[in-house]
């Protein structure tokens, strides 16, 4: 699975001046994650770590190994009925790069529905219907997540087609491929600058 | 456009220095100059009235213009016309003041048309043949007409026999590439009878635009269109009599389909349509007293299917049956500048359609009164008001209008007018019960959406809700606040006359499919509900001048805004976005780029000009008109256009045509349509660039009392 890590520019120059001994304590800065091509199209969920950026095998997903899973167009959190941890969501409608900070209270966890809701304009997504059926995350949904074991991180849905091409066709593009965006504090604290 | 420009002031030039020396020959000879003669519309008011009184926007198509196109559709005809925009999506339909087509009522002499599609009655299902005139009136008339004359109405008039004694007329017109239209109209009266019938038939075999595949864009069919008129004076005060319509229309297509294990196959659509009207009339008149009353029954069937080759069964079935029973009496009266009209009626109105699975009936009755009051044909005041007492979304409904009308001198008028327009929720959105095994999905309409969410639920089929289901309610009309100002003003009277009218429609509770559910093998449920409230404004102006006898210029252009007011609040709030597809960054929309609603050209404009040679028995008419550039579709994924990928191109069309009469009997017509070679592959399919015209009218019989 192709990772891309993203260090802007400025963030680089930061990383610089960490470097100065005397300096140790300046917060590390968070790195934005692009991740592409999460398969979703199997017949189980597919589980996936964003402490470490990756998937995590299916025989843990009754472990707290695994923050999030997808699986078609749904996705689940492992927190309420879909697994021992305590991760949530809120769902936010902003930029990514505007949310700077986590709040503390208010996720919502899988229950008798889904933490994202399913649905066209209704969760991540929009369906387009024929002629295509294109399925297109929707701009500005950022979700605020609390981790399977009390992390933030704050995520976006940018393409649910093999390759995230530029403009995708519902029926020409292999779907149910994720590529995800997301920025993870393994500190505990609750800055996602 | 600098082309566009170009093109039309040389032939405006050629026409005008063609005309001047052939008019200045028979300047002196004495006519009766038609536009002296003023003309009387029904639409307005329901009652006979005289142009210069309407208080409303009104305007008329008249019988030598609609000849002088060599149009056969009514679609062709409209979208020549100020404000007026042709949408094709399942059908012709029109819209007017930049609202949606299902927001213009149709009708034929006052009466509505049946069978829609999506909420749009095909115009392709009417031919101009014996149109008398096309009266068109904008902004809300439901005072008069109810549902669905928000946006406005377009009343088709089809000729009366006057003070014919025996007409017979055959025409046959070829249209390139592939259409062959034949038509007979004949007409007699004697004594106090009168009887009048015609018949039309069109036939193509269709046409390719992209010669790579099997489907034909023009698609290949042929349809009847056969209406008769029986009138009986019975005496000087009572006028009865019976019309009565059929129309069949077949269309066919083939296409390439992909059947369930993805191997390719021919498939073969085919759409047939039968209607069927039958209407009886009483007419009474007797001094200031007209009392009208009117039967109105109209039986549409519509069955399309798509079967494939080698295949028991069909991939795809839709049919439709509807009948309609309409009965309304009006009394008038008037005296002294006064006009007082009340009107009683109802209607029984069935559906069966393998869409909805259930047998609909539903009633309605109404009562409606108009009373104008015109003071020395100075002000005119008109108030009125309809309420609707519909059987099955259970709420009664008021449709109140005023407007008037200040005929400040000769050379400056007002008109203003304030209204309210509704639109009832149609069947299909009450009652549909869909499912698209292909496409997996569902819609359900509201009146039966909970039944059906709760069924499935037992079976254990709903994976979770979107919407709760509680939410689910019946269904409220769609209703508008509209405000219409139009100045005229003539510089030069009964030559010159320039209008522009603002209007302004604000319609809440517009109804639309929204996903409620997802089923547990991840497909979607949708089910209506009253959401969005949305505004159009604009600005219709139009200009008409007779140069000189027999040469008129006609000049309009039409501004629309339409916009989503539930959007422009997101907007202002910050949470609109968009993602660049290339970037994949994600940026806030803003208002500025807010391209408003779908489907509509902020701006467009025509140019007409028609000469008319009596001496020489001929008549050339050139239509210039350009639509500005639309939206088109979503391609980011937010819902709304706004960016310059989703729009649509604006184009021009440019119609020619010239009739040549000989000896009043034979009527030669020769035209060409879209001399520009206008192509639009994408967006409109059956735009199939230049387009040639013939036809011979030949008079046998026609004998005047």
């Amino acid at each position: 699975m192709k990772k891309l890590f993203l260090f802007s520019f400025i963030a680089g120059l930061f990383g610089l001046i960490s470097c100065d001994p005397k300096e140790e304590q300046i917060e590390t800065p968070l790195t934005a994650i692009i991740d592409t091509n999460i398969n979703a199209s199997y017949s189980n969920f597919q589980y996936y770590s964003l402490a470490n950026a990756d998937t995590v095998p299916f025989s843990d997903s009754t472990t707290t190994n695994w923050d999030i899973a997808f699986k078609g167009t749904t996705v689940r959190f492992n927190g309420g009925t879909s697994g021992p941890g305590v991760a949530g969501v809120i769902i936010m409608d902003t930029l990514f790069s505007e949310v700077t900070t986590a709040p503390t209270i208010g996720y919502t966890q899988d229950g008798a529905t889904t933490a994202i809701p399913g649905g066209s304009n209704n969760g991540w997504y929009n369906y387009a219907g024929p002629p295509n059926h294109t399925i297109t995350p929707l701009a500005g949904k950022v979700f605020v997540i609390k981790t399977a074991t009390g992390k933030y991180a704050k995520l976006e849905f940018i393409s649910y087609y093999k390759n995230a091409p530029a403009t995708p066709d519902g029926l020409l593009d292999i779907s149910k491929y994720y590529t995800i965006r997301f920025v993870y504090q393994p500190d505990g604290s609750t800055n996602l600058k | 456009m600098l082309r566009l420009i170009l093109i039309l002031f040389f032939c405006a030039v050629a026409t005008i220095s063609f005309a001047l020396p052939a008019d200045s020959t028979h300047e002196n000879k004495i006519e009766t100059d038609e536009s002296l003669i003023e003309e009387i519309v029904v639409t307005a008011t329901k009652t006979e009235s005289k142009i210069s009184t309407s208080t409303v926007p009104l305007s008329v198509i008249a019988k030598k213009y609609i000849q002088a196109t060599g149009t056969v559709k009514l679609g062709d005809l409209l979208q020549e016309q100020t404000g007026i925009q042709l949408t094709h999506f399942l059908g012709t339909g029109v819209q007017l003041q930049g609202l949606s087509a299902e927001y213009t009522l149709i009708l034929i002499n006052g009466e509505p048309i049946i069978g829609k599609n999506a909420g749009v009655v095909d115009l392709s299902r009417i031919v101009v043949g014996n149109i008398k005139r096309v009266e068109i009136v904008k902004g809300p008339v439901s005072c008069l007409y109810g549902s669905d004359a928000i946006g406005g109405v377009i009343n088709i008039i089809t000729e009366d026999i006057g003070n014919i004694n025996k007409q017979a007329e055959l025409s046959i017109q070829y249209k390139s590439p592939a259409i062959l239209t034949t038509s007979f109209i004949g007409a007699f009266s004697k004594k106090k009878v009168s009887f009048e019938s015609m018949l039309v038939h069109n036939f193509s075999n269709g046409y390719h635009t992209n010669k790579s595949t099997i489907f034909k864009e023009g698609a290949p069919y042929n349809d009847f269109t056969f209406n008769n008129k029986i009138g009986v004076r019975v005496n000087d005060y009572i006028q009865t009599g019976i019309g009565l319509k059929y129309y069949y229309s077949n269309l066919h297509n083939k296409d390439n389909y992909l059947n369930d294990s993805n191997v390719n196959i021919i498939a073969t659509q085919r759409d047939i349509i039968n209607e069927f009207a039958f209407s009886p009339y009483f007419k009474f008149v007797k001094k200031n007293i007209v009392f009208n009353l009117k039967n109105y029954n109209s039986y549409y069937t519509y069955n399309s299917n798509i079967n494939g080759e080698n295949l028991d069964a069909d991939l795809y079935v839709d049919n439709l049956k509807q009948l309609l029973i309409k009965l309304e009496a009006q009394l008038d009266y008037t005296k002294k500048g006064h006009l007082f009209s009340a009107g009683v009626g109802g209607f029984y109105n069935t559906i069966k359609s393998n869409r909805v699975g259930q047998f609909i009936q539903q009633h309605q009755e109404y009562v409606f009164f108009q009373y104008q009051y015109d003071w020395k044909n100075r002000i005119i005041v008109n108030v009125g008001n309809r309420s609707d007492f519909p059987s099955d979304y259970k709420i009664q409904w008021l449709s109140p209008k005023i407007s008037a009308r200040f005929n400040v001198n000769d050379y400056f008028a007002i008109k203003i007018s304030g209204g309210r327009g509704f639109k009832a929720p149609e069947i299909r959105q009450q009652y549909l019960n869909f499912t698209n095994a292909l496409v997996n999905y569902s819609v359900f309409g509201a009146e039966v959406a909970l039944a059906k969410l709760e069924e499935l639920e037992q079976l254990g089929q709903i994976q979770s809700y979107s919407i709760p289901k509680e939410q689910i309610q019946n269904l409220v009309p769609e209703k508008s606040w509209a405000a219409n100002a139009e100045v005229i003003i003539n510089p030069i009277p009964s030559k010159l006359s320039i209008t522009a009218n603002y209007f302004r429609n604000q319609i809440t509770d517009l109804i639309e499919a929204t996903p409620t559910a997802i089923k547990t093998n991840g497909s979607l449920i949708y089910t209506y509900f009253n959401l969005n409230k949305v505004y159009t404004q604009g600005v219709e102006a139009n200009l008409t001048y007779t140069i000189i006898k027999g040469l008129n210029l006609s000049i309009g252009y039409n501004f629309v805004e339409a916009k989503n007011l539930d959007v422009l609040k997101k907007l202002e709030e910050g949470k609109v976005f968009r993602r660049d597809p290339v970037t994949l960054e994600t940026v806030r929309v803003t208002k500025k780029e807010y391209g408003g609603l779908f489907d509509r050209s902020k701006h467009s404009f025509n140019v007409k000009i028609y000469y008319e040679n009596k001496k020489h028995a001929f008549n050339t008419y050139l239509r210039v008109i350009y639509k500005g550039k639309y939206g088109w579709t979503d391609l980011n994924g937010n819902q709304i256009l706004d960016v310059a990928s989703e729009y649509a191109k604006g184009y021009a069309l440019m119609n020619f045509s010239f009739t040549k009469s000989f000896k009043d009997k034979y009527h030669l017509m020769v035209g060409i349509d879209n001399m520009l070679n206008t192509k639009r592959p994408t967006n409109i399919p059956s735009m199939n660039g230049i387009t040639g015209l013939v036809g011979l009218t030949i008079n046998f019989l026609n004998s005047t009392k």
